[in-house]
């Protein structure tokens, strides 16, 4: 799609050695704003997500009914302690947004991973192989692209139980005909630049070509896409708590925080607001890296 | 571009407007669903018969006003001995195409009610009907295989369909288009928008005053439900949540009618020796009454409007409603006893379902009743299931070891506690002492020694708490105040017969 | 060009085919509608007479079998809910999920395409960073927060506009500006990367030297050229659309094919939920083929192979 058409267009005759390379992206990166911006959202993200015990002022689960639906303590009526405020149950808001991060980030992070996975497999073997596998790979792509994914949710859920790891599978599955357009679009790019077309005529096999040639330079590529993937995945368990298939409570997440907030909008606007303003910080991180990301391992634009 | 913009939004407004002054003589109602037939013997869902029967009428009803039995298209009903009912039909009422009400089209809708690949949804309260005959043009006798105490309750589920119409449509059309005898004819009706009826000026009793034209809307959003309400869009909204109900109540242009619901929430408690898990033990499942804050849930997360159960599954006006018996106290201390004296001095881990969108708040209550169970130790896995899967594992008896449910049988109280009687199908208790009383309520026709054996019934089962008793519903719909006399029953049934709104 | 869309459409059978069977292999995995449709204390009798009438007392693959059968002379079977042919129910909404997911689309290029062109040709400057920030803040939000703010504010608050159901084109504002939203990041996005690409080009350059005007290069010349990788990824996104729909449709309860899809879903209902899932990959396949065609009528360099 469009990075394919980005970045595709690399020069592959005078790849310089990776590591270097990646250097100079990311000074490139630091010298945005919008990156650095992105940069420390995501760090911050990560941290809550790799320690919450220490960051959270409170226990996620503790619940009291009496200081229920408490709006923020700077405001009137707050209680002194509870910045963000109590949710329903009188659990601390800020401290739910905290530990939540972690589900967040796993379930979406590990969904992209599944689809990655999965799509960088079918497209490298799709644009590799070409012929009947190609045409195979094709029609399965446009089978899951068409198919309403809620539908695949209810029914596997159903089945095998909604557990973390199901959830995780199944939205996983979901996204992986996209990364696998991207692949194959930019195997086929590559498929007959003269270092492939060496490679294979020192005998190299077609696993290592695809491994050790291909896949390194359509790397960037999936990177910057998984970037926004995994915003549409912390969109997408926001769905689906919607529809009732997100997460098991009590673990929160920051999809199901504004699920069950939403009802409580007119009695307390600050159960949902403050989920609702991390999950847009973070997608606005994720994406603008992303964006950044591209242009910075483009190198045509690094021009001007 | 901006005056472009205004022009845009004036247009809109005024729209809104003129939709809202053209209502003067609509009702619009909001419900959850669009009705799947009009012909209310089609199903049982309340959104569905709320709109059918204000066209089809049945031979009695229930009136949500004090819940009275009251007749309908019959005047009166005589118990000739426990299994022969005679019932006297209304005289000169037409089905709105002309067709006469009488002996036979009481005898055609009978016989499709009792038909139970016509009618599944009605199989429980039509299963006990046998035969009927024809008396005379306006009198039909109706004989049963066995006494069965709730027969009004029957009776007023019996709608009564036009012979010659319905044979000329069949089933499936009918309940698109249906003719009856109501106070409104159908109109026009598309399909997940607008089902629209008007006045019948026919009618052989009294209209509901001002209202030319009825429209019924479905609205499935909650939060969508109550805007529409709160901006003159809707004159009646159905089933609205509590936080949207809360702040209706301070609406001057709106009225606030709570009605306790019929629907009992409970605790699944299996004591089923298949469903092996620490409730087998009969001071367990007491230790986890007294474990949980009722008041506290009823207080906070329903602001105080459900209803406290009183250790029992029968409501305060039903018979057998035992009032020498009241809820376990909260009394977290004596939980742990319990749990001690049975074995578990630090509590234990289990397994607790839910679903998820089906009730109204139930991932709340069951994220509130598993915050109250740690304090005593007992630690709940919490599994969320989607509705549709929680139904069939209720079905499936595998809403095990406990869950969180909440049951509407109908309203009578062998209907009621028969889902406790080891025989039935999603049973998760088994008691043979209880089955007994189960089985002489059913069958005992006199109305003192019923009570008595309910009563009974109901020590019985606050003591052996085979469930932890939570709270009955409270169903909450919004009316406009020009909207007057509005009343629903417990089962989210309402009619528009004696209302009236006013310009 | 009428062989391309021949050999295109018989490529798409195996698709709707397997489409087919993997909707009827969910829907009858995921549970027996019998215990959703009638209430849980009917008598087994009336369960059993309800599951023969239906079929559903059949082998599965007997059901499977019978609906192949029907399924290839477009019939799907009747609901389960409403007695009524599936296909009609879903035929019944189409024009309502049309007109919705149209403006919605519609909507969104309007926007998303000239914020993506003044983006790239503004790059890295202020009016870059906030075009980016704007639009992406419509993504950052899920629609069904999105949906019931916008009913709090413009319905209740302001009383500027309806706050739901489907009438006068007031109705059709707040579900397909929601709808658009979540689609405005990506199409602004990718026309950015697209005309970034594009403004670097040689003939682009040729064009400045030749003293062509600055708004004709960006808007004509490179609009044009950058908008073959945008017209793919707005076709990709009808799928995308379709799922909003479901959302979209429930909260502002618009009468279309998204919200018949849910309810038909959590109801078992599997004749409604086969037509439906059905209809939305003929609809995609159907608009990526005019994607596909429109490509070349755009791009003359591409021929039909």
């Amino acid at each position: 799609m469009t990075s394919t058409t980005t970045l595709s267009q690399e020069s592959h005759d005078d790849l310089p050695p990776r590591r270097s390379q990646s250097r100079i992206v990311f000074a490139r990166l630091l010298s945005k704003p919008a990156a650095v911006f992105g940069m420390v959202i995501v760090v911050m993200l990560v941290a809550c997500a790799l320690v919450p015990d220490l960051i959270a002022p409170h226990d996620p689960y503790a619940q009291s009914l009496i200081r229920r639906l408490k709006p923020p303590s700077f405001l009137d009526r707050g209680v002194e302690g509870y910045w963000l405020g109590t949710d329903h149950l009188g659990r601390d808001t800020l401290s739910r947004i905290i530990h939540g991060a972690r589900t967040t980030l796993l379930v979406s992070l590990f969904a992209v991973i599944v689809s990655a996975v999965a799509g960088i497999w079918a497209g490298l073997a799709a644009g590799f192989f070409g012929g009947r596998t190609d045409a195979v790979i094709l029609r399965l792509i446009d089978m899951q692209l068409a198919f309403p994914v809620v539908l695949l949710v209810i029914a596997i859920v159903a089945v095998v139980g909604p557990s973390l790891t199901n959830l995780i599978i199944l939205m996983g599955l979901s996204a992986w005909p996209r990364f696998a357009r991207i692949v194959r679009g930019s195997v086929l790019s590559v498929r007959g630049l003269e270092y492939i077309e060496a490679a294979r005529s020192i005998g190299a096999g077609k696993l290592r070509i695809m491994l050790r040639h291909i896949l390194p330079n359509i790397l960037s590529a999936i990177i910057v896409y998984a970037s926004f993937e995994l915003a549409r995945m912390i969109l997408l368990e926001a769905t689906l708590s919607f529809l009732g298939l997100g997460v098991q409570p009590p673990t929160p997440t920051w999809g199901g925080m504004i699920n069950d907030g939403k009802n409580y909008l007119s009695i307390s606007w600050a159960v949902s607001l403050f989920p609702g303003i991390a999950i847009a910080l973070i997608i606005l991180a994720f994406n603008l890296l992303g964006d950044e990301l591209r242009d910075a391992l483009d190198p045509q634009l690094s021009h001007d | 571009m901006k005056k472009i913009i205004r022009k845009l939004l004036l247009t809109s407004m005024l729209s809104v407007a003129t939709l809202a002054g053209a209502s003067a003589a609509t009702l619009t109602v909001a419900q959850n669903f669009d009705p799947q037939t009009l012909w209310p013997n089609g199903t049982t869902a309340s959104d569905n018969l709320n709109a059918g029967s204000a066209i089809v009428e049945a031979l009695f009803w229930v009136d949500p006003h004090g819940e009275e039995f009251k007749p309908l298209l019959a005047t009166s009903y005589e118990l000739e001995d426990p299994k022969t009912i005679l019932v006297k039909l209304r005289d000169g009422v037409q089905f709105s195409n002309g067709e006469a009400m009488n002996a036979d089209a009481v005898i055609h809708s009978f016989n499709i009610f009792v038909d139970k690949e016509k009618s599944p949804a009605y199989a429980r309260v039509s299963d006990p009907f046998d035969s009927i005959e024809k008396v005379d043009d306006l009198t039909v006798r109706m004989t049963l295989k066995y006494p069965f105490p709730p027969i009004e309750l029957a009776l007023s589920q019996l709608y009564i369909t036009p012979p010659g119409y319905w044979n000329e449509v069949g089933l499936e059309a009918y309940g698109q288009k249906p003719i009856g005898t109501g106070p409104f004819v159908f109109d026009s009706w598309a399909r997940d928008d607008r089902l629209v009826m008007k006045a019948n000026d026919k009618y052989w009793g009294k209209l509901p005053e001002g209202i030319d034209e009825v429209v019924w809307k479905p609205v499935p959003d909650d939060i969508a439900r109550a805007a529409g309400l709160t901006t003159g869009e809707y004159d009646i909204a159905s089933n609205l949540a509590v936080t949207s109900a809360m702040e209706v109540k301070d609406n001057p242009e709106v009225d606030l009618v709570p009605v306790p619901s019929y629907r009992i929430y409970q605790i699944i408690l299996s004591s089923l020796e298949e469903h092996e898990s620490p409730l087998i033990d009969k001071k367990v499942r007491q230790a986890l009454n007294y474990a949980v804050d009722k008041q506290a849930i009823i207080d906070s997360l329903f602001f105080g409007n459900a209803v406290a159960l009183n250790g029992q599954v029968l409501r305060k006006p039903q018979i057998g409603f035992n009032p020498d018996l009241s809820d376990y106290p909260y009394d977290p201390d004596k939980a742990r006893a319990l749990l001690a004296e049975a074995g578990y001095p630090d509590g234990f881990e289990i397994t607790f379902k839910f679903p998820s969108g089906r009730y109204a708040q139930d991932r709340e209550v069951s994220e509130a009743v598993a915050g109250m169970l740690s304090e005593v130790g007992v630690k709940a896995d919490m599994v969320a299931l989607e509705p549709g899967e929680f139904l069939r594992q209720l079905r499936a008896k595998e809403l095990q070891p406990m869950a969180f449910v909440g049951l509407a049988p109908q309203d009578d109280p062998d209907l009621q506690v028969a889902q406790y009687h080891s025989t039935w199908r999603y049973s998760y208790i088994k008691n043979a002492e209880l089955d007994a009383l189960i089985d002489a309520g059913k069958q005992e026709m006199d109305r003192e020694k019923r009570v008595q054996i309910y009563k009974d019934a109901m020590a019985l089962m606050h003591e052996e708490a085979p469930i932890i008793f939570l709270y009955g519903g409270v169903d909450f719909y919004g009316t406009s105040a020009k909207l007057s006399n509005f009343m629903a029953r417990g089962d989210g049934r309402f009619f528009l017969y004696d209302t009236a709104l006013s310009e | 060009m009428l062989q391309y869309v021949v050999r295109r459409l018989i490529l798409t059978l195996p698709v709707l085919l397997g489409i087919l069977l993997i909707s009827f292999m969910l829907t009858h995995i995921s549970g027996d509608p019998t215990d959703l449709i009638l209430a849980p204390d009917t008598p087994d009798e009336a369960r059993e007479l309800f599951r023969q009438k239906h079929g559903l007392d059949q082998p599965v693959w007997v059901q499977f079998y019978q609906f192949c059968v029907h399924a290839l002379q477009g019939d799907f079977g009747d609901s389960l809910r409403f007695n009524q042919p599936a296909v009609t129910l879903v035929l019944e909404r189409l024009g309502a999920t049309t007109e919705l997911a149209a403006t919605a689309m519609l909507l969104a290029i309007l926007i998303g395409i000239p914020a993506g062109v003044v983006a790239a040709y503004r790059r890295n400057t202020p009016t870059d960073a906030t075009v980016r920030a704007v639009t992406l803040m419509g993504q950052a939000v899920p629609s069904f927060y999105l949906g019931i703010l916008t009913i709090i504010i413009f319905a209740v608050w302001l009383r500027w506009l309806p706050s739901g159901g489907r009438g006068t084109w007031a109705h059709l504002i707040l579900p397909a500006s929601t709808l658009a939203l979540n689609l405005v990041a990506l199409i602004a996005r990718t026309t950015r990367s697209c005309m970034l690409d594009v403004l670097n080009q040689d003939y682009i350059r040729t064009a400045r030297a030749k003293g062509l005007g600055e708004s004709w290069i960006v808007w004509g010349h490179a609009l044009r050229n950058a908008f073959i990788p945008v017209l793919t990824v707005i076709g990709l996104q009808v799928g995308l659309l379709m799922g909003g729909v479901v959302v979209t449709e429930t909260v502002f309860s618009w009468p279309g094919v998204g919200r018949l899809a849910i309810q038909a879903i959590y109801a078992r209902d599997y004749p409604v939920v086969q037509a439906v899932v059905l209809f939305f990959a003929v609809i995609f396949v159907g608009v990526n083929l005019i994607v596909d065609l429109l490509y070349a009528v755009l791009d003359p360099r591409i021929g039909y192979r």
